[in-house]
């Protein structure tokens, strides 16, 4: 069952990348993603926190094709080293955006991780030696949209972005670790789970937003315990729907990649033993 | 109007005080790119037995080793309220944490591979002066955790955690009150300081590194002027976080 044409990898100029944000990629990974938290955080109602989970999805797809472009380069220290930089930084900024208290908070802290994205990445590629091309621009890339997702799925729990709501019911009983290692593995497992010479964009891509909707799913059973009950249910039941259409959709990738696909049959039984 | 500026980013607090707690925490960064290139570590080669050290990445075997001594700390500082002895007590349980470990790979590595630790860097063990190069399987940088990797491995545990715990503790003493709140909120940002350090280190030493007598331990420096730099401005955050939210707690 082939769907379509495998689609070609055009050649990069590496090395001639400069830091400009207009690409599809990262316009869909801020402002979707932002639009998102907007959306789930004024609206009065924690019913619609769902949107700041798909704002989650987008950040998190983002930030995963930033770490396939720098693993991809071959760094020699595993792909889940790079996320887990990416998603650090994003935890403490984003923590620090939503202590603001202010409805500039999620943009204050996406312009201060691209900021310190890019510091350190220039520190990585300069003093370590590193000189990998672009580093500077795929981690500032992956501190935002780690920044973002972490911010999101603190609207997702808390409906809100209210500071006091969010410290009571994101950090103070400890959503905020399902929030850091969730993101972390969506970031980095859709790479680390395709990698090798027939990675293909768009598979690898997909993967990352089923891990991300499979985290929206954590995080609607995790609201629960902030006391809502409504806006718990249409998140979970409208995460469940996207893990299955993404799954069947990551599946029919996987029909379209694989040279061959073969069952290996049944256990032998009794009979066929003796 | 710049008052509000101020205000709006920093809050009120003691400029001098917060500026003693954020060189701690500096301090406290620095000392964890330290212990990532003490732990002998070796990647996907020592998984196929094919390099020294323990066959996992540094950002797993670092924050294996963090956890386990801010685990610690945490239930020491809560019942003991102690600044000292609770960065003892982590850094130890981090050193019996990466020593368990080591013991458990070189048990799979001569029982289950059938290789004898032995170091592909040096001739002769740095502690114990025993031969080194004529165990070492050919087409191998060698294999398993010798002496003094292993000794260097629990020194950088016991740095490891007692750095953790450290951040840790002037992250706590920052909330006026101690609630389990705001042991939550100091634990997730020294875990995300740890984890952003130990891939600093981790890409200074690209990866692999044996010990303190690997020729890659002398690009510490490098590795510290980075881990200085980034953990300054997270560290920042992180304090003014802490201020942020100390009127809710």
């Amino acid at each position: 069952m082939k769907t379509g044409a495998r689609p070609s990898h055009p050649v990069s100029n590496r090395g001639k990348e400069k830091f400009i944000l207009f690409d599809k990629a990262a316009l869909c990974g801020i402002f979707l993603c932002l639009a998102g938290v907007y959306a789930a955080a004024l609206l009065p109602d924690t019913t619609f926190a769902f949107l700041a989970g798909f704002g989650m999805v987008f950040a998190i797809v983002w930030a995963s094709g930033a770490v396939r472009k720098i693993s991809k380069y071959g760094l020699g220290t595993g792909v889940p080293s790079v996320g887990m930089f990416g998603i650090g930084i994003g935890c403490i900024v984003s923590l620090y955006s939503l202590s603001l208290n202010s409805i500039w908070g999620p943009v204050a802290g996406t312009v201060m991780a691209l900021v310190i994205g890019f510091i350190s990445g220039k520190l990585i590629n300069k003093v370590l030696q590193m000189n990998v091309p672009s580093m500077e621009k795929r981690m500032a890339e992956m501190a935002a949209g780690s920044t973002l997702a972490m911010t999101a799925s603190a609207v997702v729990v808390g409906g809100t972005l209210n500071n006091i709501f969010i410290f009571h019911d994101y950090v103070g009983i400890g959503i905020v670790a399902v929030g850091f290692i969730g993101c972390s593995l969506a970031i980095f497992h859709a790479y680390n789970a395709n990698l090798g010479p027939d990675e293909a964009p768009d598979r690898t891509r997909m993967l990352a937003a089923l891990d991300s909707f499979l985290v929206m799913f954590v995080l609607g059973i995790a609201s629960f315990l902030t006391g809502e009950v409504i806006g718990p249910i249409v998140t979970i039941f409208i995460s469940i729907v996207f893990i299955l259409i993404s799954y069947y959709k990551y599946w029919t990738y996987i029909q379209r990649d694989a040279w061959k696909i073969t069952s290996t049959g049944l256990l032998p039984g009794e009979e066929d033993l003796n | 109007m710049i008052e509000t500026f101020v205000s709006f980013f920093f809050g009120t607090s003691d400029p001098v005080y917060i500026f003693t707690l954020l060189l701690l925490v500096t301090f406290g960064g620095i000392l964890i790119t330290l212990s990532v290139h003490l732990i002998p570590v070796g990647g996907a080669p020592a998984a196929m037995a094919q390099a020294t050290g323990v066959g996992t990445g540094t950002t797993q075997l670092a924050a294996g080793a963090g956890l386990t001594g801010l685990l610690i700390a945490v239930s020491v500082s809560a019942a003991t309220q102690n600044f000292f002895f609770t960065i003892l007590l982590g850094g130890i349980g981090s050193a019996v944490m990466i020593a368990l470990v080591m013991l458990m790979s070189n048990v799979g590595y001569i029982y289950g591979v059938g290789v004898p630790p032995a170091s592909g860097k040096t001739v002769r063990d740095p502690l114990t002066n025993d031969r080194q190069d004529i165990y070492v399987s050919k087409g191998t940088e060698g294999h398993g955790v010798p002496t003094a990797s292993f000794i260097s491995g629990v020194f950088g545990g016991f740095l490891g955690g007692a750095s953790g715990s450290l951040i840790f503790e002037v992250f706590i003493r920052m909330d006026p009150v101690l609630s389990a709140s705001a042991v939550v909120l100091a634990v997730v940002l020294s875990i995300s300081l740890f984890f952003i350090n130990a891939v600093i280190a981790s890409y200074n030493i690209g990866g692999t590194i044996e010990g303190f007598y690997d020729a890659k331990f002398k690009r510490l420096p490098r590795a510290v002027a980075v881990s200085a730099t980034v953990t300054f401005i997270c560290g920042a955050l992180c304090l003014l976080t802490l201020i942020n939210f100390g009127g809710i707690i």
